[in-house]
């Protein structure tokens, strides 16, 4: 282990750290090129990326956590002089969970399901020392004592009870806030947190954050913050590291990086992040292609094949980081050529949107109540009494939180699951509960685009047949018209009609999802129902997948239920918005109405939330408004 | 829990009717006939009508039925056709043998088994994970009437360290008894041990691959404890259900096994009474096997939602 001089101000310094993967072909994947930055004592740190950017890994390889076949490659990780890339297992144990807590995205999976909480805290804490200070009980005691105080600073109510309880006794935001006491049992001097709100809604993310930010402000744990999310960005951290194809292209304070970009992926990120103050009705800007496949990258700059300032020198060699402007450092070529910061994005273009139809489908009071596992337990109401219309070339947006009823809502007016109560109208017509005949028909009007473009698609079923199978099912046409169709719907969906003959592996998230959305529109619906249909999707993709749901409206009349948690994107996609809450509507009317004056309380508490991709001062918090 | 045990009683009580209907039939529908077998193969047909009213076998089969489940219920199972003295007491003399070799047999299948997926999922060494793969393999492949002669030949032949066969009481001579014992239990144990090392070994390298042993990691938690405390109670449960299925294995095992190595157990009672069609008790040999069957499942499931607290007895 080598101590190397550092500025006493510098906690943490990453020099050139390279981390490589073998893939099962053999292979190498280079995830991680050449990422430099420095941490400071109590600074908060944001790391910012899509999916594959390499920021996961990077957090990973800092402590050596890396899974399967991930090394580090090349590189140094300086933590106060100590050298953690080179440091053996048990140095790299002493420093994880006492200088370095960890926190990860998903608390459902993160947390033992067999050992309480008491017991995961109390792992933290004899691992690293208070063990043999006393006797073995007065240690454990001790111990306990310390875990009941973990709990209650993070907002466990009732510590002294709950501590004997298992994970599956707390929700999903408790488990989270687990997870954070475990992390700084060992009072460690940096908090690396993934995605840690990821998993949760917006009204328990905005409670999350800002628990991270009391104790960065009250303990002085510096804090890094792995995010895909702009809006978290800009609540939480002073400084951000924006990383793309495994490198970092900008870094440089929050307020500073996120109003006056300088490299152009960071530019169109913030372009793509759709946005609770754009009108209803405008087109979201997307980045043009889809993030790089880490096997296949040259020795260009990562970001040259989706540029628009792409230059022939941007694909001989990566670009280095250089400081652009006041602690500002931006790797693009032409960006370090210029002295002004890009030009601010264009103002969300307006669509004409055709005037809205007939009413095409009708909701009255429908009911759903799934029943409890056991004979005695009762049922949980997934739907109470819920109401709508929907006509042709309208888009109703359905937002809501997780257990709304959001998901039932759309399985019901599929008609996959049977409602238990109420009336569903297909053209005035009662098809709640249609015969079997009926049914194929109602089938073939109301059809779905799921959520997963991963776990939606049969991975043993060519694109073709994929594509094919809702024609075949409703008799729609011989093999070569359906051949013909096929074509059709793939180009219709943006597609080369070639690739139907391939399988959907051979596909990224956004085209997987374009492929679902092909075999939606196979039997010709009137009605599509679209469940979180972009929420599995990196920004830069989702706003290519919501246009092209945009326009399939223009040019085919469909009406379009779009269920989706983030409001900005329904806003901007909907004509009008549907509040769930509790199975219930509890309010609608225009798109732009419910966000710019709702009337409930619970509307105006998931508006709150909601973060914005703007710099907020810290005076101008809205914990702090509100307080 | 006393709720729980009270509530899977009348399934359990229904499981042995039906078990009890369908012994008694397929054991009528077996060809052969106990009445003329006591009787000999030069006995008229009078005698043999005789033979047949004492052991009451010209009754209607329903009656035959009632009169079995009767006995069963009062404790008083009665005499052997064939076999000769009271059918509880023939029972009584090879159950102690038998559930001595079946005990031994299943804390080898978990010495051995744990063995194996211990150590299966986390050695380094990638010939010692060989080694067990090749073991595992040739324990499942080989069934046991194979492994019985070719354990004798090695150990009692070859080696002349062990005993070839027979049984001595632990109560006279303990280490003499545990010499008798070693060879059928392991004969007994060996495709369970491997079923059960294969199923761990999966449990605790997916055990070992979940979320929470990251966040364990990242806590700084030891190599061993994390095996120990984290990952292997997760890889438990199935695991139990597991060894709830091969204990019906090995007692259904252990009629072969006994027969390779001469132990006066249970096996040989049912394969003398079935030879010469003694009914009574075949048949209640065949229905003690499917009440331990059915109280291990119970035992089963008690210890499953024991070890994963998201279960319930309720």
């Amino acid at each position: 282990m080598t101590h190397q001089p550092t500025s006493a101000q510098d906690l943490l310094q990453v020099r050139d750290l390279g981390v490589e993967f073998t893939a099962p072909d053999g292979s190498t994947l280079r995830a991680v090129r050449g990422v430099s930055f420095t941490l400071r004592r109590g600074e908060t740190l944001a790391v910012v990326g899509e999916s594959g950017s390499g920021k996961s890994t990077t957090a990973l390889a800092l402590t050596r956590m890396l899974p399967g076949t991930g090394r580090l490659s090349t590189g140094s990780v300086l933590l106060d002089g100590q050298d953690l890339a080179a440091a053996s297992a048990e140095e790299l144990r002493a420093v994880r969970g006492a200088r370095i807590g960890m926190i990860f995205q998903d608390p459902m999976t993160a947390l033992n399901p067999v050992l309480t909480v008491g017991r995961h805290l109390d792992e933290v804490l004899r691992a690293h020392g208070s063990r043999e200070k006393h006797g073995r009980r007065q240690a454990k005691a001790a111990r306990r004592t310390r875990a009941v105080e973990l709990l209650d600073r993070v907002g466990i109510p009732e510590p002294h009870r709950r501590i004997d309880d298992h994970p599956h006794q707390f929700s999903g935001g408790q488990r989270q806030r687990i997870l954070i006491a475990m992390a700084l049992a060992g009072e460690p001097d940096i908090l690396l947190a993934d995605e840690p709100t990821t998993a949760l809604d917006a009204t328990v993310q905005e409670q999350i954050l800002t628990l991270l930010a009391d104790l960065n402000r009250e303990t002085g744990t510096a804090l890094v913050l792995i995010t895909h999310n702009m809006g978290v960005v800009a609540r939480s951290c002073a400084r951000v590291l924006v990383m793309y194809g495994g490198t970092v292209v900008e870094d440089g304070p929050t307020a500073e990086v996120l109003t006056r970009p300088r490299h152009p992926y960071t530019a169109g990120l913030l372009a793509a992040v759709p946005r609770l103050s754009a009108p209803s009705g405008t087109r979201l800007t997307g980045i043009p292609g889809s993030p790089p496949d880490l096997t296949l990258l040259g020795d260009g700059c990562a970001f040259a094949e989706r540029c628009t300032l792409v230059e022939d020198r941007c694909r001989t060699g990566v670009p280095p980081l250089v400081e652009l402007t006041d602690g500002v450092r931006a790797a693009c070529l032409p960006a370090a050529a210029r002295t002004e910061p890009l030009p601010a994005p264009a103002p969300p273009a307006r669509i004409d949107r055709p005037a809205t139809g007939a009413v095409v489908l009708e909701a009255d009071g429908l009911r759903k109540t799934y029943k409890r596992r056991g004979v005695r337990g009762r049922g949980f109401t997934a739907l109470d009494g819920v109401s709508l219309t929907l006509a042709e070339g309208e888009t109703l947006g359905i937002v809501g939180e997780s257990g709304s009823g959001k998901s039932t809502l759309a399985r019901v007016l599929a008609h996959a699951h049977p409602s238990d109560g109420g009336t569903v109208r297909l053209r005035g017509q009662d098809v709640t509960r249609p015969a079997r005949r009926e049914l194929h028909a109602v089938r073939r009007q109301i059809q779905m685009v799921f959520q997963d473009p991963y776990a939606s698609l049969n991975p043993r079923m060519t694109v073709g047949q994929i594509v094919a199978e809702p024609l075949i099912s409703f008799g729609l046409g011989d093999r070569d018209e359906r051949d013909a169709r096929v074509a059709e719907l793939l180009t219709l969906a943006g597609l080369d009609p070639a690739v139907a003959d391939r399988h959907p592996r051979s596909f990224s998230g956004g085209q997987r999802q374009r492929i679902g959305i092909a075999r939606a529109l196979a039997p010709e619906p009137s009605v599509l129902i679209c469940d979180e249909p972009v929420s599995a999707l990196d920004v830069s993709v989702q706003a290519q997948i919501v246009g092209l749901l945009t326009d399939l409206q223009r040019d085919l009349g469909l009406a379009l239920v779009f269920i989706a948690h983030d409001l900005a994107v329904v806003r901007q996609v909907s004509h009008r918005i549907a509040v769930m809450h509790q199975g219930r509507i509890v309010e609608s009317g225009s798109a732009d109405d419910i966000c710019e004056n709702p009337q409930d309380p619970y509307t105006r508490a998931l508006l709150a939330a909601a973060p914005e991709p703007v710099p907020v001062k810290p005076a101008l918090r809205k914990t702090e408004v509100l307080a | 829990m006393r709720g729980y045990l009270l509530r899977r009683l009348p399934s359990a009580l229904l499981v042995l009717l039906g078990a009890s209907f369908l012994i008694f039939t397929i054991l009528r529908l077996v060809p052969g006939d106990p009445a003329s077998s006591l009787a000999g193969p030069d006995a008229d047909a009078a005698t043999v009508a005789a033979i047949r009213e004492r052991l009451g076998l010209d009754a209607p089969l329903l009656t035959q039925y009632a009169h079995w489940i009767g006995s069963l219920v009062t404790g008083d199972l009665g005499p052997s056709y064939a076999i000769g003295g009271q059918v509880s007491d023939l029972i009584a003399d090879g159950l102690g043998a038998t559930a001595e070799l079946t005990v031994a047999a299943l804390l080898f299948v978990i010495v051995l088994g744990g063995a194996f997926g211990i150590l299966g999922a986390t050695s380094r060494s990638g010939w010692v994970r060989s080694a067990i793969r090749v073991t595992t393999t040739a324990a499942l492949a080989v069934p046991p009437f194979v492994s019985g002669v070719l354990l004798v030949l090695l150990f009692a032949v070859v080696l002349g360290a062990l005993p070839p066969g027979g049984r001595v009481s632990f109560l006279g001579a303990p280490d003499l008894a545990a010499q008798y014992l070693l060879l059928p239990a392991l004969c007994l144990a060996l495709p369970s041990a491997a079923v059960l090392g294969r199923y761990l070994k999966d449990g605790i390298e997916r055990a070992l691959a979940e979320d929470y042993i990251r966040t364990a990691t990242a806590a700084g938690v030891a190599p061993r404890r994390l095996l120990w405390r984290h990952a292997l109670p997760n890889a438990l449960p199935p695991v139990v259900t597991l060894l709830g299925m091969q204990t019906g294995h090995l007692l259904g095992g252990a009629v072969l096994v006994e027969a390779i190595f001469a132990w006066p157990g249970l096996g040989q009672l049912a394969e003398q009474g079935l030879s010469r069609r003694d009914y009574p008790v075949v048949q209640d040999l065949l229905l003690l096997l499917v009440a331990v069957f059915v109280v291990v499942q119970l035992l089963t499931d008690l210890v499953y939602a024991w070890l994963d607290p998201r279960i319930r007895w309720e």
